[in-house]
């Protein structure tokens, strides 16, 4: 009987998105993947990525737009051609302030939180996005992609946190596979 | 928040509210105690308002996206040693106005404890995972 080792299943508590700003209509040079193996963009990378602290919940969807046709004689049966790749990223997070090491700095946001509610006015701001699982070793599931920030929602529940919700909706090509990264990608210290 | 914050902000909100403590030499100090490494020592007497607070809180997690919700629970003890005094009353009020999140719990006076209230002010925080160092 096969058995599913429990470390084969990968917790969201070792996934990690970090997001950066885009200037102008830079966006990084992505290569998708090849065989289910994905190389990390370098080029047109924002030089500050943070990563977004306080995530409840995420949900990466990949939606594509087809193209559905048919041979005539074929007996009628449909084919279909995929003709638009999307991918987007729901997040749902709490509103932060600005920690750098141990104090509070109450004139900013949290640095990720920043990148984020600028595109609530900016519309047409860009982000890079990076989603990573960890799988061990120095081995990652890399999501990765150009964005603009869309659907800002702000929940304020009286009793409990102020609750953002919002996606990231990708902007031309994105990258999604396996990717060899050295180097430890979950956070030890406040963005900064 | 840390424990000084705490402190400082229950001293001010309280402030003429709170008892006294008479030491053993008779000198009076404010009735405002952080029990944590000490007890309030045994030969301190408190009279009207005595307020503690636990140095330590409690805390519970919730794991998050790549971080960790940290949920810490103060404890603050409102003792009423003058039972004809109106400031447990006045300084729950204020306690609760400045923490509209905190729960309190009544104790009323009887042969075995004075009046008291015991807060339970939530305090939340996002902190990154922390790793063995390898």
């Amino acid at each position: 009987m096969a058995i599913q080792h429990p470390t084969q299943i990968i917790k969201s508590q070792d996934t990690i998105v970090y997001v950066g700003a885009l200037s102008g209509a830079t966006r990084p040079v992505i290569t998708p993947a090849s065989a289910g193996v994905l190389s990390r963009p370098t080029s047109g990378v924002p030089a500050s990525m943070y990563f977004l602290g306080g995530v409840t919940n995420a949900t990466v969807a990949f939606n594509d737009g087809e193209t559905e046709y048919y041979l005539l004689g074929g007996g009628g049966f449909a084919d279909g051609v995929k003709v638009t790749q999307r991918c987007q990223a729901s997040i749902t997070s709490y509103f932060q302030k600005d920690l750098d090491g141990t104090s509070i700095d109450e004139t900013a946001f949290d640095e990720a939180m920043d990148v984020i509610l600028r595109g609530r006015t900016e519309k047409d701001f860009e982000i890079y996005v990076e989603i990573f699982k960890f799988l061990g070793g120095q081995t990652y599931d890399l999501t990765c992609f150009a964005a603009t920030v869309m659907n800002y929602n702000e929940s304020y529940p009286a009793d409990n946190l102020v609750e953002t919700t919002f996606d990231l909706m990708s902007r031309s090509t994105y990258g999604t596979g396996r990717c060899t990264i050295s180097g430890a990608i979950l956070p030890t210290a406040p963005n900064s | 928040m840390n424990i000084l914050q705490l402190r400082d902000t229950v001293s001010q909100l309280l402030s003429e509210l709170i008892g006294t403590y008479t030491l053993p030499n008779n000198t009076q100090q404010p009735a405002l105690y952080v029990v944590g490494e000490h007890g309030v020592p045994k030969g301190w007497k408190a009279s009207g308002l005595e307020v503690t607070i636990r140095q330590y809180p409690r805390q519970t997690s919730r794991p998050l996206v790549g971080t960790v919700q940290i949920n810490k629970m103060w404890e603050v003890m409102l003792v009423n040693y003058t039972p004809s005094s109106k400031s447990l009353e006045e300084a729950i009020l204020r306690i609760l106005r400045h923490f509209p999140d905190a729960r309190s719990n009544y104790q009323e006076y009887s042969d075995i404890a004075y009046e008291q209230y015991r807060v339970l002010i939530p305090d939340v925080e996002a902190v990154t995972q922390y790793m063995p160092a390898v």
